[in-house]
């Protein structure tokens, strides 16, 4: 590995205190999943590493009225057990629970997998859905920023110095007599521990009485260089009653959605397809917790029958 | 570069560089060599030992890291001259051929009945996910983490707190310093957890 | 051998030899199961305790005083000559000892798979080649105090490569075009082997099935990446510690690249982190040993999991074409057979995996008319060689698969089809290999398919919705050794100590599969003692006995029986020593439970280890025996797997639900091991059939799946349920009956898997491994 020095602070006002005398390339370790290979590797080089993971501060799921906020340094298996995001926001919770597998969930965190940006990035999809703002810090104090923009960067999001402290999900109440459900699925090429070839996050607000849909949030990843909202199929939705069929009328969106992301590409006749099972799956999830809200029957083809 | 941790029980204070790995420092530096690298990326699950008792993958936490940390190796799972419930169940269910995988496969299925002594095959699968075997089929080291985990409930003292095993009474092994939160983490991909939990105004301490 | 229709079912079946006469014992029967104490016994793993504690030192555990650290530079080009390599900066580093390329070691050409002195084979390796044939070959290495010293050093050497055009695709390599890799280019082998007439069957066919099958080139991922040590004596003397398959093949090749003598290289057997073929040939060693030798230090090489995929040994990818002809009553009129075996960028033992593969298919079902055609071709990819069922894999899912398309054509049932065709017990191999001994294929087939309820299962609706399911099954043939095709024997020492304990002294090699217990297991039902009392140490060249190495399927039946021998006349010695003491006849000496007396004097009766100590002090004889097995058979053994899968057809994504494996095993030494052989032989069959491939790219020779986020096995979570029927009914030569299961347990899974995914879809889908991608496609085209 090639050389670098290491900086351990215990706080966070230490970790910034340290920032301004650090001279040359900066690179912030946090559970280090995808890092400390990089950096065995030699595809990424630092004069300096500035440890994060035992930031105590930032290992926090809290939630006031307006917003629930995860702290930087929160691993995927905290996010992943919260009774907080199983309830509020269910598609982040089952993308953490998703990731990689027992080991690595216990040191990546929500943080790293957004700064790594990948197109396959699990949690990217349900944090686009979920409206996610990043709450980055740095030299030159606090900034926010939403998750798509950050994303949408065509450099690095990130400038020196700064790293991201704070995940933040707007909290709705729902409109009156509205309901919220939200579900991740991927399609990878094994059951666990596979980088999804296909996954996707979708959350719904609905009416309670009749199940119109007020919003939609549909979010596709690694089919291209980052995951992405689909507003097309967003607006679809939006005033489409929530039932078992609208959801093939979903996937005949989303293969369309996939003919236009890649198109020509040697995976797009796989992905077209896939995106259909990948959707019934997600959408089977949606109905399912809409039980609770109101009766649906089950649009799933049950595979244990 | 100093580092303060404890392995198996042992307070240790090492010079270590910054490049090393945890992998690293308990193989070459503390003569711990139960770890193996067996892909040096996260996926075989060879090199997983135990931090704080959650399993992590040692060749991807870099040394200091764990600084402050509790390390437990394969060599610590059990009391000096004992075996743990876990190793003998490996043993006498034939779950060892090569033998290559299993600290990683026994330090997997130890953070798994930490976090839940009674696990359905399904959550001890999941818990083994991160680990590969090419020998057994994994066949025989589910019937062993189930039998010992059936050992485990029948011994368990309903009184008692958090399952830390047989080990855990000794002076070694895998006391879990405070605040410490295993939940159970293998069976979130499955179900959501036990309702009724209180969150508080201030939101949920981790 | 011309009696073995009539095998004993419960008999050793010896007809010669001075072990006949030791059988009889106070009317005890020695191979029946029912009085067997230690045979059938599913103890532990002589290591299994050292194992779970972490104690155990594999080879990548070990320090030396002194111990440097070799890296390699791996060829980033798939074909070029080396115009010029810049070692000087490398050499600057602070704490490197040596560089070393092919300017400065030796340029003996060898073959890695030879394993005995005189064995013909095609030399076309080198410890660095002045022209890299793949990427992943070997261009240098820096030998330094620690790995990252050699790492860093190894990335200020300078290579200037003349690029070559390349070849990546076993038939594109088969084109008169195509560029050269060796001299004389592909193909550089090919061989027929034919039985009765192709020629005038397939007008009297009712059906006849053709299919293009592919099979991929897999890694064969033991946990532990290749590894060696080597140390040089003061005396001249390198000695290697590694975990190998072939001691005495590491031994040759060493001694022959190094020019040395043999009894200058002394090769110990390490703890094996697994194999299943991957060390079965020598490829670290000869560099491990020069490298100390020239630096005069213990040296070690630990290759990473990329450049074990890379640059050590991967099953053959393998095209293979079946043309099957059925007559209307479902028996098989006749069937060619050719492959196209891709060795890749050297030779190893290419060619003779696929006449090996050749040799399958006149050994399973009784077919009178077969021609069988294989070639063998070098690509720019990594090599080729042993990988765990030695091209049975590769031919089973050929040639099965096929099986069950013609079986479609017909109607048929494929169980149905295959119990009016496999061979039967005592039947001759018809293109003239040896008798395929107590082959029981037809009751796997019949018991499997009972148990598995293939009937009812086989009849269950596929479904019409997303998920499909579907019931397929597989059958497959493995050897026992090397009878019939190379010298096959092995020697073992067997002494009992003053305590009445026990030493095996032999060349065995245990792969992590349990070789050193079964041995035990032998050794203590035939000397009435527990198997704890025996000491069966690995191999060590300078001390133990030749053997022909762990390969072939040859263990268990072959050095077992040797094992089974030496115990016999060690018993026979201790009865003849203490008859002199006990003033008795040898045959009036009775020995139970490691007490031992005269049938005249029961009450005065001695435990082994004082009747041992009177033997010394009485007789001055030492209980020691020397014996010398020549492998006299070399019968079939035989598996079927049943298989039911689940198959989404919207991702594509197949779920293997159940597996049955039935296997005549002849006898089960320890069942706790024989089903441990078969559990993970499914799982590496299953990976076979659907996800794994190092899938070198056509474009580029890249291999795409050269790290495990790449290449997929089977977890945990993905592995099914598994059933095992073992038939042990024993009756060929090995101890008390026993056939091998190491490789036949993974060779009838892939195909069965296939089988199975075919039976959902109502798909032919031929080439391996059946990623989400093909079925997708598979199922576009049969919908359009």
């Amino acid at each position: 590995m090639p050389a670098f020095r290491l900086v351990c602070p215990s706080t966070l006002g230490e970790a910034l205190a340290i920032l301004a005398d650090l001279h040359g390339e900066i690179i912030f370790l946090n559970g280090g999943t995808d890092l400390i290979l990089q950096l065995k590797e030699g595809s990424r080089r630092a004069d300096w590493l500035v440890d994060l993971s035992q930031l105590d501060e930032l290992n926090y799921i809290q939630a006031d009225r307006e917003s629930i906020r995860i702290g930087g340094t929160t691993t995927f298996a905290t996010t992943a057990r919260s009774p907080l995001l199983w309830e509020e926001a269910r598609c982040l919770a089952q993308a953490a629970a998703q990731v990689g597998s027992t080991q690595i969930r216990n040191r990546a965190t929500l943080a790293g997998n957004i700064v790594t940006a990948s197109a396959a990035g699990d949690s990217l999809p349900a944090l686009l859905v979920l409206g996610a703002e990043v709450g980055i810090l740095g030299p030159l104090g606090r900034r926010r920023v939403s998750l798509a923009q950050f994303l949408a960067e065509p450099g690095p999001a990130l400038q020196r110095g700064e790293f991201i402290a704070e995940i933040e999900l707007p909290r709705e109440s729902g409109r009156g007599e509205s309901w919220i459900v939200s579900a991740f699925g991927k399609v990878g090429s094994r059951s666990t521990v596979t980088i999804a070839r296909l996954n996707m996050a979708v959350r719904l607000e609905a009416e309670a009485g009749d199940g119109r849909i007020q919003a939609a949030g549909v979010a596709l990843g690694a089919l291209g260089k980052t995951p992405f909202r689909t507003g097309q199929v967003e607006r679809k939705l939006a005033g489409c009653q929530f039932s078992e069929t609208l959801g093939r009328d979903l996937a005949e969106w989303l293969t369309a959605v996939v003919d236009e992301a890649i198109p020509g590409r040697y995976s797009q006749a796989y992905k077209r397809e896939a995106i259909r099972g990948l959707a019934y799956d997600v959408w089977g999830e949606l109905l399912r917790q809409a039980v609770g809200w109101k009766s649906y029957s089950s649009l799933s083809e049950d595979r244990r029958k | 570069m100093e580092l303060r941790l404890r392995v198996n029980g042992i307070a240790h204070t090492l010079e270590v560089e910054p490049q090393a790995r945890l992998l690293d420092v308990l193989r070459e530096q503390l003569g711990l060599t139960g770890a193996k690298e067996g892909c040096g990326e996260g996926e075989c699950g060879a090199c997983t030992v135990l931090m704080d008792g959650l399993a992590v993958n040692s060749c991807l936490v870099l040394a200091h890291q764990a600084r402050g940390r509790s390390i437990t190796t394969v060599e610590g799972l059990a009391a000096a001259g004992g075996l743990d419930r876990l190793q003998q169940a490996f043993i006498d269910q034939g779950a060892i051929q090569c033998g290559y995988c299993t600290p990683g496969m026994l330090m997997s299925a130890k953070a798994l009945l930490l976090a839940e002594p009674d696990p359905t095959e399904e959550q001890i699968r999941l818990a083994l996910a991160g680990n590969l075997c090419r020998c057994t089929g994994y066949v025989n080291i589910i019937k062993a983490i189930r039998e010992a985990a059936a050992g485990e409930v029948a011994l368990k003292d309903p009184a008692a707190g958090v399952r830390v095993g047989k080990a855990a009474e000794g002076e070694r092994g895998q006391e879990l310093p405070q605040g410490v939160l295993l939940g159970n983490e293998a069976g979130m991909a499955e179900s959501a957890p036990a309702a009724g939990k209180v969150l508080s105004g201030e939101g949920e301490a981790v | 051998m011309s009696d073995l229709g009539a095998g004993k079912a419960n008999g050793l079946n010896i007809t010669s030899g001075p072990v006949e006469a030791n059988l009889e014992e106070g009317g005890t029967d020695l191979m029946k199961a029912e009085v067997l104490k230690q045979v059938g016994r599913s103890i532990p793993m002589h290591d299994a305790v050292a194992k779970a504690t972490g104690r155990i030192r594999y080879t990548g555990d070990i320090d030396m005083p002194g111990m440097l650290h070799a890296k390699l530079l791996l060829s980033p080009v798939p074909h070029a000559r080396i115009r010029r390599i810049e070692t000087a900066e490398a050499l600057a580093v602070p704490g490197v000892w040596d560089v070393f390329t092919y300017e400065n070691t030796p340029s003996v050409l060898y073959n890695s798979q030879v394993w005995f002195a005189g064995q013909e084979a095609s030399k076309d390796e080198r410890l660095f080649p002045d022209t890299v044939r793949f990427i992943g070959d070997r261009v240098a290495a820096v030998v330094a105090a620690d790995k990252e010293t050699a790492a860093r050093a190894l990335s200020l050497i300078k290579v200037e490569y003349e690029e070559l055009p390349a070849v990546f695709e076993a038939e594109e390599a088969l084109r008169p075009d195509a560029p050269p890799i060796h001299p004389g280019g592909s193909p550089f082998f090919s061989k027929e082997l034919v039985v009765g007439d192709v020629r005038d069957i397939w007008p009297r066919a009712k059906a006849i099935a053709e299919d293009r099958v592919e099979t991929p080139k897999i890694h064969h991922a033991a946990l532990e990446t290749h590894v060696c040590l080597a140390f040089p004596d003061h005396n001249g003397k390198i000695t290697l510690v590694t975990p190998c398959q072939i001691l005495y093949s590491v031994r040759l090749i060493v001694a022959t690249v190094l020019g040395l003598p043999f009894n200058k290289v002394r090769v110990l057997k390490a703890p094996m982190g697994g194999s299943f073929g991957g060390k079965q040939e020598v490829i670290l060693e000869p560099l491990a040993a020069f490298f100390s030798r020239e630096t005069g230090r213990p040296v070690k090489i630990e290759l990473n999991r990329q450049e074990t995929i890379l640059t050590t040994r991967t099953r053959t990818k393998t095209i293979g074409y079946v043309r099957t002809a059925l007559a209307e009553d479902g028996k098989i009129l006749g069937r060619t057979v050719r492959t196209v075996v891709d060795t890749g960028a050297y030779t190893s033992n290419g060619p003779i995996i696929g006449v090996a593969m050749g040799k399958k298919v006149f050994r399973l079902y009784r077919i009178e008319n077969q021609l069988y055609r294989t070639e063998s071709v070098h690509t720019n990819t990594p090599v080729a060689g042993a990988a765990r069922g030695y091209g049975s894999p590769q031919i089973h899912a050929i040639t099965e698969i096929n099986l069950d398309h013609v079986a479609r054509i017909l109607g048929l049932d494929p169980v149905e089809l295959r119990l009016k065709n496999l061979v039967h017990p005592g039947d001759f191999d018809l293109s003239g290999g040896p008798p395929l001994g107590q082959a029981r294929i037809l009751e796997c087939v019949r018991e499997g398919a009972k148990a598995f309820g293939w009937a009812e299962r086989r009849k269950r609706p596929q479904g019409d919705g997303r998920f499909r399911r579907g019931a397929g099954m597989a059958c497959a043939t493995h050897s026992n050794g090397y009878f019939a095709a190379y010298p096959d024997f092995t020697t073992m020492t067997l002494r009992m100590l003053e305590d009445g304990s026990l030493i095996l002294n032999s060349g065995i090699q245990d792969l992590g599969c349990g070789t050193v217990t079964s041995m035990k297991q032998i050794i203590a039902e035939v000397l009435e003692v527990d198997p704890e009392r025996i000491e069966a140490p690995e191999g060590d060249t300078e001390t133990s006995p030749w053997d022909a190495g762990s390969q072939a399927s040859r263990v268990t039946h072959v050095a077992g029986a040797c094992a089974f021998e030496a115990a016999v006349k060690v018993k026979e010695m201790l009865r003849r020593e203490t008859a002199k003491i006990l003033e008795c006849s040898p045959q009036e000496v009775r020995l139970e439970s490691e007490r031992i007396w005269s049938a005249a004097k029961p009450e005065e009766n001695f435990s082994y280890g004082e009747m041992v100590s009177l033997i010394q002090s009485r007789n001055r004889s030492e209980v020691i025996v020397t014996s010398t097995y020549r492998a006299q058979d070399n019968p079939g053994s035989y598996g079927a797997n049943f298989v039911e899968v689940e198959v989404d057809t919207l991702t594509g994504l197949v779920r293997v639900l159940e597996v049955l494996a039935a296997h005549d095993v002849g006898r089960a030494i320890n069942p706790g091991f024989v089903k441990g052989q078969i559990y993970g032989g499914i799982q590496m069959g299953i990976g076979y059939a659907l996800s794994e491939d190092i899938a070198i790219d056509p474009n580029n020779g890249r291999a795409k799946g050269d790290r495990f986020s790449r290449y997929h096995l089977i977890n945990a979570p993905d592995m099914p349920p598994v059933k095992v029927i073992l038939i042990e009914k024993g009756g060929d030569l090995g101890p008390f009956g026993a056939k091998s299961i190491g490789e036949i347990a993974t060779c009838p899974t892939a195909p069965a898997v296939v089988n199975a995914v075919n039976h959902a879809l109502g798909t032919n889908l031929t080439s391996l491994p059946l990623t989400p991608d093909k079925i997708i496609q598979a199922l576009h085209y049969s919908r359009h």
